[in-house]
C-alpha cells in the first residue's frame, strides 16, 4: 500500500510545487514507484513546474466526472519511468470535485504505487481540507520569514486536530550564510519553534529561481540542490534525520566582488 | 534596522505565542455557537440566552455554561407500536 503524504504549509509561494515535484523525482530515483497529484483546483502549477503542460489531456476532474478512467489521466514522466503526475483542472470549479471523489481515487492509486504525494492549495480554505482528507502524513513546508512559519503553526495544530500527527518540517529557501551570520533562522530553531521535527532543509538557489522565471520548470536545476533533494528523499524512505549541511553552502558572487574591492 | 539571530528568534516566539493565547477565546466562541445550534433542537432561546466562559484551573481548562430558555420544546409524540 501507498504512503499518501501531503505537502502543505498554509502560506503561498513557499514551494510546495516545486518541493512536490523534486521530492517525486528524488523518491522516483530511488527506485520507489511515485505519483504527484495536484489538487490545487484553478490554480495548478504542478503541470508547468514538471513540464508536462502540453500533454495533459484527462485531469482529476475528468476522473470525477467519469470522463475517463485514472490510467487515462495518468502521464509519465519522459526521462523517469517510476514517475507519473495525475494533474488537475486549469478551470476554477471545486464544486465539481469533493472530497469522497478524491478518496476513491487515490484508494485506485494505492495498489499501483508506493508514493502518493499531494500538492495541497495554499490557504486553509475547503481545499485544503480536501487534499489533507487522505493523507496519512504530511510534509509542512515554510521558508525562514516568520509570517510563513506563524501560517505553517496554524496549519501544524489544524494537521493535528484531522488526526493527521505524522508529519515532519521542511524549511525551503534557507541561506547559509545568511544563518551563519546570525541574520535568519536556522532550521532547527525553526523547527524547535513549531515543536515539529525537522524533516529536510533546501537552500535557496539562484538556478531555480532564473529555471523557474525562464521556463517554469523547478527540477534537476542544480547539483546542490538534487543533494539536498535527495537527502530529503532518503529521509523519508529510511525514517532516519540526516539534515543536508546548508552552512556556508551559498556562493554570493557580489559577496566576493566586495570582499576583493576591501583587499 | 540589523537584528540577530536570537532577537530574529524571540520575535517569532512572540508571534507564535500572541496567536496562541487568543485561542481559548475563539474556541469558546466556536463551542457556543455550537452549543446554541444543539440546544435550539430542546430549548426556545436566542444567542444571546447562552452566557458561557473558559477558565484554567489547576491547569485544567474548565468550560462554565448557563442557559436561559424560554420554555421546553415539546419532543414529539413516541408512536404506538414502537416501543
Amino acid at each position: 500500500m501507498a504512503r499518501k503524504i501531503v505537502v502543505t504549509s498554509g502560506k503561498g509561494g513557499v514551494g510546495k510545487t516545486t518541493i512536490v515535484a523534486n521530492l517525486g523525482l528524488q523518491l522516483a530515483n530511488l527506485s520507489q514507484r511515485v505519483v504527484l497529484i495536484d489538487v490545487d483546483i484553478g490554480l495548478n502549477n504542478l503541470d508547468v513546474a514538471s513540464g508536462i503542460e502540453e500533454r495533459v489531456v484527462y485531469d482529476i476532474v475528468d476522473i470525477a466526472e467519469q470522463k475517463c478512467r485514472v490510467k487515462q489521466a495518468l502521464l509519465q514522466d519522459e526521462n523517469c519511468y517510476n514517475l507519473f503526475y495525475l494533474p488537475t483542472a486549469h478551470i476554477y470549479n471545486s464544486g465539481k470535485i469533493s472530497t469522497k471523489d478524491i478518496a476513491k481515487i487515490i484508494s485506485q492509486l494505492e495498489v499501483d504505487f508506493d508514493y502518493i504525494i499531494i500538492d495541497c492549495p495554499a490557504g486553509i480554505d475547503a481545499g485544503f481540507y480536501r487534499a489533507i482528507y487522505v493523507a496519512s502524513e504530511a510534509i509542512l513546508v515554510t521558508t525562514p520569514h516568520i509570517t510563513s512559519i506563524r501560517d505553517a503553526d496554524k496549519v501544524a495544530s489544524i494537521l493535528i486536530s484531522q488526526g493527521i500527527t505524522n508529519f515532519g518540517l521542511v524549511v525551503n529557501r534557507i541561506r547559509g550564510d545568511l544563518v551563519s551570520k546570525g541574520r535568519m533562522l536556522s532550521a532547527e530553531t525553526i523547527a524547535e519553534c513549531l515543536n515539529t521535527k525537522l524533516l529536510g532543509v533546501i537552500p535557496e538557489s539562484d538556478e531555480l529561481c532564473s529555471q523557474a522565471s525562464i521556463s517554469g520548470k523547478v527540477f534537476d536545476v542544480s547539483k546542490e540542490l538534487n543533494f539536498a533533494f535527495y537527502t530529503l528523499a532518503q529521509n523519508i524512505i529510511s525514517g532516519k534525520i540526516e539534515i543536508y549541511n546548508y552552512l556556508g553552502k551559498r556562493k554570493n558572487k557580489l559577496e566576493f566582488f566586495r570582499r576583493k574591492s576591501k583587499c | 534596522m540589523l537584528m540577530t539571530n536570537k532577537k530574529i528568534g524571540t520575535r517569532l516566539r512572540q508571534v507564535l505565542i500572541n496567536d496562541k493565547r487568543f485561542e481559548p477565546e475563539r474556541l469558546r466562541e466556536i463551542l457556543q455557537n455550537d452549543l446554541y445550534d444543539t440546544l435550539t433542537n430542546y430549548l426556545d432561546i436566542t444567542p444571546q440566552d447562552i452566557f458561557s466562559r473558559i477558565d484554567i484551573e489547576n491547569g485544567e481548562y474548565v468550560l462554565r455554561c448557563k442557559v436561559k430558555a424560554k420554555r421546553i420544546k415539546v419532543m414529539g409524540i413516541i408512536p404506538e407500536g414502537e416501543i
